[in-house]
């Protein structure tokens, strides 16, 4: 089964990218196989990752464990649920400090303080336990855990998704400066295109584990070129906008162990043609800066079909 | 209207009906899951050779459970005298009673699990009952059911068993099923009420409660099929226990009179001799084997059943 | 700690309803103390009040009629949800009590005595006690019925089991042995009383059976006489489900993972004793699937929950729903756990059924842009307290609270071409339990001032953390003396006039941008410490502005003294 398939984007130095797309479309997938973090019946069949000059794929285990974190590091979906209750924050964060960096412990309790004071919370805390903060409060621990080593690339997937809309503004301003200040790279995973609006500069939109859309974010919201955004744009309220029912994409996600033959979304695509069911487009340009993978533009190549070298049982 | 009739037509007239075919899926999905799990097929493997054994044992045995063999006066010394080793005649050899320990392994099949399986249906059904009961209703009636529970449980069972059976006296195969029925309950209420108390608390059940269901609705049809799992598993994991406790009791000299149980039958051994150097030390083995790999059947069994029954994994 | 307090709207038939806040301002619990699902402590839940029922009812609770209080009893007990009739037995009733036991237990076990001693026959025993727990039951059924007492059937069933466990306890200590002769008694041997016993248990047992029927009968007899004559709606609350529901925002755990679609929806019918033939259910089934957008029904009838996806667990919800044909639906949060892209389907479902079925929803969202599109009016709701309330159009467009405005700002668009200007509030929402004096929202709100409830800790924390910074030379312990002032004390030397005046300049040039310093209304020497006073607050009511809009804001709507602010 391919989880994810023919996606690809670049980042630049400070840049901050949008993952777009519902549950199940691949976004998790793909930022896991950036760092080589796939569960172990997950494999990187096939492609590149180009960082700084190497290719992440065909990296030894030793390296790559290196660039984790220090490099690029990543806030996981949920974590702030997932911090260790019975340790305190302080050792938490400190313990990929001095797991990559190799100081003592009074530098990584200075560290520590710094990151704290970085995100917001009162570096007196750091003896606190998890179970003493609250929801938002979590995830600036987990944003510190994130920078603790410098890293050059910072992966959040959902970081604002169960947090209240008060709480998830104050987190996106963190990130935000966090960003201007430490000049990182993001890539912003959510299914909320309004945060995307607001963070991003650039934005790919993935569906079926393929990567339908992929842009500036001014233009792709303001103009989607794909039935998909399209459909998804229109489907998000909007409280400065009109007071009507947003429109809906009948249908339902595709089962990725059964995808549909051709393009992934043409079952639920109003301007589907026959041409669709057919062949599977690929992502090309179809203006300048704008890639989509859609065949009513004209010039959209096919995807020549890929074995499957990992057989489905 | 078109709905209804489409409704009428795929067969459904009744809710009763309807109940049926639900259950009859639900059990056609569950033997699907369980012939794929390795642990579940090797458990079941040995079950059903044993219940093989026991249910044809009259077939099987080559003499019945406690049938001297031989008369003494023309017993041949070494093969169906008392105290044989084993021979071609009879390959676990004779017991100090004259009868065939092969035979007698083969008819002690059928009081282990008969015993096993009655006395564990007995406690389940006590237990669940109790659990179920102090669970849902809390308050004063869950603390008077545990606290009872508790003495019964910190009786020492063995001692308890004990007493209850040689007060009885002569003991037949009611009297062993209730006594191990009546004093293995308290664990599974201890299990099942929490059980209870998890599922009571699930957002169905307050849905349940908010469209005007009675509580013993809600028991019977929310809480009881979602504990059900676990009561079923549980149900099998005291059944391999109660198996022991009848070998437990029987070896201890408190058995059933008229036939064998395994645990009859290393009683004998060891005092026929068995451990003692140059004794039969196959008569204890081989009893002992049969009832560490049914045991083992049914936890295997159990285990796999748990997993499979238990909704660990929630599709989303 | 009260989660939801002195929260009051209304919702007109067939509207739509918001109730908005974020996560642990009360709407959920406000939702659910609405069906009843949570107790309210206090106040009252109106079903069906005609208006000038209202209206008088709200008179009386601002005027002070002398009868007032029996009057809105009389409107409470027609209308309310959460009236229920709480009194306590007096000595009439415990008297009655006990003679009927007292009458059960001679009946029970005299009249055997005397059959034993002439009437032959375990039947006559039988007849005896038997009659002897008939009689018990239905005596203390009626009396645990009769005002005023609680209306249950409980009490009475209890009682009966009692009196039968006491009026057996004579015979079994007999049994036993132990020497049990009553005074008088034409024959003592207690072998007698034992066969006595024996040959009439199995009347015993069967009085245990019937004493608690018709104990449970009597009670229900004379529960239904006074429904009739006192129109109690509090007893009907079972009945009255029917009509009122609620829509779970889990549409994975709200459905019983043991049950088919067909008796998740068939469920309600079934208990409320609805329908009772087949037919018919299977036809009400068939049309709330329907209606619910599952079609054809016969596809998902015998589909498990696990076997559909998010979007259609949510519509069997619904048609579970509307198999009970409800007029008010609570729905909590009904699409946030949804995709995107099916969320509109589910809200269009639920804006059509409203059309098609006349039904009246109370939406809980914590999501501001699913209420401007789906609601008419909307409440906005802080730590328990609604602090805004208006059409959809008063309250998202022209927002006056300043909660709400930082709330709306703060609302992402998926144009990007919207820019704002952001108010994030800073900090958190505080815990339930430490909810702030005065106006709930001061200590986040970026335009407090000196009536909205500053504290003495408050103020204290605030000049504490100057005076950390360096900005109060000479001050050294600032100390919250009670809930209205604040003591400095100074450091030896100096004196107290200096650092007041020192202090006054200090609070009157940071009052803009340390809100908290606005609480203080006067700074005085005293002895060798300085006294801060604080202004007096108040909690700003829910004033309303305009017909159906309100807000709960001193700036809002300033309250009528002036207030001294301190000048250096």
């Amino acid at each position: 089964m391919h989880a994810v398939d023919g996606v690809s984007f670049d980042l630049d130095e400070g840049e901050a990218l949008g993952l777009a797309g519902e549950s199940g479309c691949g976004k998790t997938t793909t930022a896991l196989s950036l760092m080589r973090l796939l569960p172990y019946n997950g494999k990187i069949v096939s492609g590149s990752i180009l960082f700084r000059g190497r290719d992440l794929v065909k990296v030894s285990d030793l390296r790559i464990r290196k660039i984790r974190w220090k490099e690029i590091s990543i806030i996981f979906q949920g974590a702030m649920n997932s911090l260790n209750p019975v340790r305190n924050i302080g050792q938490q964060i400190a313990e990929p400090i001095i797991l990559h960096e190799k100081v003592d412990e009074d530098e990584a309790t200075n560290r520590v303080g710094e990151l704290l004071e970085l995100v917001g919370i009162n570096r007196d805390r750091r003896r606190d336990f998890p179970h003493e903060f609250s929801g938002g409060m979590r995830q600036r621990v987990m944003i510190a855990m994130a920078l603790a080593c410098n890293p050059k690339i910072v992966i959040a997937d959902e970081p604002v998704t169960a947090l209240d809309v008060m709480i998830q503004a104050q987190i996106l301003e963190l990130l935000e400066r966090l960003r201007k200040e430490l000049h990182l790279s993001m890539i912003l995973i959510s299914h909320d295109l309004s945060v995307m609006a607001e963070t991003c500069e650039k934005v790919a939109i993935m569906y079926g584990g393929k990567m339908m859309e992929v842009g500036k974010t001014v233009d792709v919201f303001t103009d989607p070129k794909h039935p998909y955004t399209q459909g998804l744009v229109a489907a998000f309220p909007d409280i400065r906008g009109q007071r009507t029912m947003p429109a809906s994409i009948p249908g339902d996600v595709p089962s990725l162990i059964n995808p549909p033959s051709g393009c992934v979304f043409h079952p639920r695509c109003k301007f589907a043609f026959d041409r669709c069911t057919a062949a599977e487009p690929a992502l090309a340009e179809v203006t300048p800066g704008r890639r989509a993978a859609c065949f009513l533009y004209p010039g959209v190549p096919e995807v020549t079909p890929r074995p499957m070298t990992v057989e489905a049982r | 209207m078109g709905a209804t009739d489409a409704v009428v037509r795929s067969g459904v007239v009744s809710p009763f009906q309807a109940s049926l075919r639900v259950a009859l899926r639900r059990m056609q999905e569950v033997w699907a899951r369980i012939r794929h799990s390795r642990t579940a097929m090797v458990g079941l493997a040995i079950l059903v050779f044993f219940i093989g054994m026991a249910v044809f044992a009259p077939w099987v045995a080559p003499y019945g459970p406690i049938d001297r063999v031989a008369d003494t006066s023309n017993c041949v010394p070494g093969v169906s005298c008392p105290l044989s080793p084993p021979s071609a005649q009879h390959p676990l050899g004779i017991s100090e009673e004259g009868a065939d320990i092969y035979s007698q392994v083969i008819w002690g099949s059928q009081i282990s699990l008969i015993v096993g399986i009655f006395s564990a249906m007995v406690a389940s059904v006590l237990g669940t009952a109790v659990g179920l009961v102090s669970g849902y209703m809390g308050g004063w009636v869950d603390e008077v059911m545990m606290r009872f529970n508790d003495v019964v449980l910190s009786v020492p069972w063995l001692v308890l068993m004990i007493v209850v059976a040689a007060r009885i006296g002569t003991i037949d195969l009611l009297g062993l099923i209730l006594v191990i029925g009546l004093t293995g309950w308290s664990i599974t209420a201890r299990v099942i009420r929490a059980q209870v108390l998890s599922v009571k608390e699930r957002l169905f059940v307050e849905r349940a409660r908010m469209i005007g269901s009675s509580r013993s609705h809600i028991l019977m049809r929310h809480i009881f099929p979602n504990a059900f799992p676990l009561i079923f598993a549980n149900t099998i994991l005291t059944v391999a226990v109660s198996i022991l406790s009848e070998a437990v009791l029987a070896f201890l000299g408190l058995s059933i009179y008229n036939t064998v149980s395994w645990g009859k039958v290393i009683n004998q051994a060891i005092g026929g001799g068995a451990l003692v150097i140059g004794g039969n030390v196959w008569w204890l083995i081989v009893p002992g084997l049969c009832l560490v790999f049914l045991v083992f059947g049914f936890y295997l069994f159990g285990f796999a059943l748990d997993e499979i029954l238990n909704p660990r994994l929630r599709r989303r | 700690m009260r989660a939801v307090d002195g929260v009051s709207f209304d919702v007109k038939r067939g509207e739509v309803f918001c109730l908005v806040g974020e996560s642990g301002c009360g709407k959920t619990t406000t939702g659910k103390a609405l069906l009843r699902l949570v107790d309210a402590t206090e106040g009252d839940v109106f079903f069906e009040l005609p208006t000038e029922e209202y209206r008088r009812y709200e008179e009386l609770r601002a005027g002070r009629a002398p009868d007032a209080a029996a009057r809105i009893d009389a409107i409470r007990r027609k209308y309310s949800f959460s009236w229920t009739e709480q009194l306590a037995w007096d000595t009439r009733q415990i008297l009655f009590w006990l003679g009927a036991v007292a009458a059960a237990f001679v009946l029970g076990v005299g009249l055997p005595a005397l059959a034993a001693a002439g009437i032959p026959g375990a039947l006559v025993n039988t007849g005896f006690i038997l009659g002897a727990s008939l009689l018990c039951g239905l005596l203390l059924g009626v009396i645990g019925s009769l005002p005023p007492t609680r209306p249950s059937a409980r009490t009475p069933t209890v009682l009966a089991l009692l009196s039968i466990l006491a009026f057996n306890l004579f015979p079994i200590v007999a049994a036993l042995g132990w020497p049990a002769t009553l005074p008088g008694a034409p024959f003592d041997a207690p072998g007698i009383w034992a066969t006595v016993w024996g040959a009439s248990s199995f009347a015993m047992l069967l009085g245990v059976i019937v004493a608690p029927i018709a104990a449970g009968a009597a009670s229900k007899i004379v529960l239904a006489r006074r429904r009739e004559t006192e129109g109690l709606l509090g007893v009907k609350m079972r009945t009255l489900r029917r009509r009122l529901h609620l829509i779970f925002q889990d549409p994975y755990e709200s459905l019983n993972p043991k049950q088919s679609v067909f008796e998740i929806v068939s469920e309600p019918l079934v208990v409320n004793k609805i329908a009772h033939d087949p037919e018919e259910i299977a036809a009400l089934v068939a049309r709330s699937l329907e209606d619910a957008g599952l079609r054809p029904a016969s596809e998902f009838v015998f589909r498990f929950p696990h076997e559909l996806s998010g979007g259609q667990r949510q519509r069997v919800s619904i048609a579970a729903a509307l198999a009970l044909e409800p007029d008010f639906i609570v729905a909590d949060e009904p699409v946030s756990m949804l995709d995107v892209s099916i969320r509109t389907e589910i809200l269009q479902l639920m804006m059509d059924l409203r059309e098609k079925r006349g039904l009246t929803y109370l939406f809980i969202t914590h999501d501001l842009g699913l209420a401007w599109i789906l609601a008419d009016r909307i409440a906005v709701m802080y730590l328990g307290k609604i602090v805004e309330q208006g059409t959809a159009e008063q309250v998202i467009s022209h927002p006056k609270h300043p909660y709400t405005q930082a709330l709306i700002s703060v609302v992402p668009s998926p144009d990007p071409r919207h820019l704002v200007k952001r108010t994030i509030l800073k900090g958190e929402r505080p815990d339930a339990v430490n909810i702030p004096s005065g106006c709930r929202f001061h200590p986040r709100c970026p335009v407090a001032f000196e009536r909205c409830g500053w504290s003495a800790d408050e103020v204290a924390e605030e000049l504490t953390s100057l005076s950390s910074g360096g900005r109060l030379p000479g001050i050294i312990g600032i100390e919250a003396q009670d809930s209205r002032a604040v003591t400095l004390r100074m450091a030896p030397g100096v004196s107290a006039g200096v650092a007041a005046a020192t202090l006054r300049q200090i609070v009157s040039e940071n009052r803009d941008s340390r809100l908290a310093l606005k609480g203080v209304a006067e700074i005085r020497e005293s002895g060798d410490a300085i006294q801060v006073t604080l202004q007096s607050w108040a909690e700003p009511p829910l004033i309303e502005l305009g017909p159906g809009n309100a807000v709960a804001c001193h700036l809002v709507t300033p309250p009528a003294e002036a207030v001294p602010a301190v000048t250096a």
